[in-house]
């Protein structure tokens, strides 16, 4: 990420022991024999059945009562409204300043990985949410009944959760450029998009319900949300439960919108990785093009990279419908749609291993800073102690950049792996028969292997 | 010279995407195969 210019400060060269490129042959023959291996011994769906079981006893009931909501629902929206403040008040140096890292480091990296996890752990933090139920409730307690809403226009379903996720990005990656360089989001536009959306979504709370709203177009909500469904744990009826790990995929994309939002995902990813990479010519070339048109530094630039950001969105989504249609070859496919929809939640653990594969060091780097000198002096005026942390600093050297490498080579074949794990189980509660169902999945295989080179390739360039 | 002094470029990039085109080619290759046996050729085309 462009914002913190100091988070690429390796301490040392990469020393690989073979070229970066047979990593990628590495992964690919992984991922051949790993379909293989499915092929052979998993020949009946295991994931159409959560196998939910609720966690009994007092801690888990107190983790998910009343009291318990409130007080999480209240931490998350004073931690948004410190984040904000420190963006307005405080220092416009980025790497100085609490706001920039908690919104897009700690909470936005941070969340993913504690949601892929445990589940999700961002719906009682959500503090859109907390103010939403809250208002919700004084309302009912002074009219005497409960908030009258629009129905939602289920077709739009998740799009505008996709749209968001793409423009939180935007923001980050592409406003952010200034001078024909990119520098990155200063703390006062963050805080003032912080308060734009939050003005904005409870308005789409108070016209279509808190949770509704939360379920189908609050951006964090959906993203986070979809990383939970790899989870172990989730609340159903006010009870906390366990269910299998990667079965609450299946039922994620039943809405409409939702492959959108896991193709903006990796594509997002994709695009900050690329830009300052595998991309820099192009979108250098088409920057020289519009500068040469007349449009000034900084119009050119966001120009450029909005037409890459869309390039990236048309190109992964590409790679999965050729996919899909690829599936429709084989005797006994269900229709096109049907197909489309039912095999976007394999994405979703390609779309968390190019997250850990992008930015694991970044978030290894900005959390030191995080609990030292940004949690002591979070308005970096240098004058505030708070927890005695503020000369902290952050230590490049506990990561090697070999370390990385294999950090992102081992995340990007996990996640794909899984991803082909969940797409054959789908598969076969397609089709009845087996073999036409492993069949239909060689084409999943080389949207995964085209996936996990891609990802390579952008992380080699962007090392070198 | 330009296009030679970026063929180092494309040279990387083709090496991160033959598996890719291996892979699809062998699944081009298998669906073909599969056509064949599911519509074999009429013998009595050959007589003619």
């Amino acid at each position: 990420m462009t914002l913190l210019p100091f988070a690429h400060a390796l301490a040392s060269r990469q020393d690989l022991p073979v070229p970066a490129w047979l990593f990628a042959w590495a992964a690919s023959i992984v991922l051949i024999v790993s379909f293989f291996a499915l092929a052979a011994g998993w020949r009946s769906p295991r994931f159409e059945d959560e196998r939910r079981r609720p966690l009994g006893g007092r801690p888990a009931t107190a983790l998910v009562s009343a009291p318990a909501q409130a007080l999480y629902g209240a931490l998350g929206v004073f931690l948004l409204g410190f984040a904000i403040y420190a963006g307005l008040e405080g220092t416009e140096a980025p790497d100085r300043n609490f706001a920039l890292t908690f919104f897009f480091v700690t909470a936005w990296l941070g969340f993913p990985a504690l949601s892929a996890l445990l589940g999700d752990v961002f719906r009682p933090f959500n503090p859109w949410r907390a103010i939403g139920r809250a208002a919700g409730a004084a309302f009912t307690a002074i009219a005497g009944q409960r908030p009258a809403h629009l129905a939602y226009p289920e077709r739009l379903g998740r799009w505008p959760a996709a749209a968001g996720l793409v423009a939180v990005v935007w923001l980050e990656v592409v406003y952010g450029s200034s001078g024909g360089v990119a520098v990155g989001l200063d703390p006062r536009t963050a805080a003032t998009a912080a308060l734009v959306y939050t003005a904005y979504t409870l308005a789409m709370m108070a016209l279509f319900g808190t949770e509704k709203w939360c379920d189908r177009g609050e951006a964090f909500s959906v993203y986070f949300g979809m990383f939970a469904r790899l989870g172990v744990f989730d609340v159903r009826d006010g009870r906390l439960e366990r269910r299998r790990p990667l079965a609450g995929a299946g039922t994620w994309a039943t809405v409409p919108g939702s492959a959108a939002v896991v193709i903006a995902s990796i594509a997002t990813t994709t695009y900050d990785g690329a830009s300052e990479g595998a991309l820099a010519d192009p979108i250098r070339a088409v920057f020289d093009a519009l500068r040469d048109l007349g449009l000034g530094p900084d119009a050119a630039l966001r120009l450029a990279d909005t037409v890459f950001i869309g390039l990236c969105l048309a190109g992964v989504a590409a790679v999965y419908l050729l996919g899909v249609r690829g599936m429709r070859t084989v005797r006994g496919a269900p229709p096109l749609d049907r197909l489309r929809d039912g095999f976007a939640h394999t994405l979703i653990p390609i779309a968390f291993a190019y997250l850990v594969a992008h930015y694991f060091s970044l978030f290894v780097f900005q959390e030191q800073a995080q609990f030292t000198y940004l949690l002591s002096d979070p308005l970096g005026t240098g004058t505030t102690d708070l927890f005695g942390t503020a000369g902290g600093g952050i230590d490049y050297t506990i990561l090697t950049a070999n370390a990385i490498w294999y950090v992102q080579v081992g995340a990007l074949i996990v996640g794909h792996v899984l991803g082909l794990v969940l797409a054959h189980d789908r598969a076969l509660a397609y089709w009845p028969d087996y073999r036409d169902a492993t069949r239909s999945q060689y084409w999943m295989l080389a949207v995964m292997v085209a996936f996990t080179c891609c990802g390579l390739y952008l992380l080699s360039v962007a090392n070198a | 010279m330009l296009p030679l002094a970026h063929a180092g470029h494309y040279v990387v990039w083709l090496l991160y995407a033959l598996p890719v085109i291996i892979v699809v080619a062998a699944i081009v290759r298998s669906t073909l195969a599969q056509r064949r046996e599911r519509h074999p050729p009429d013998p009595d085309d050959r007589s003619r």
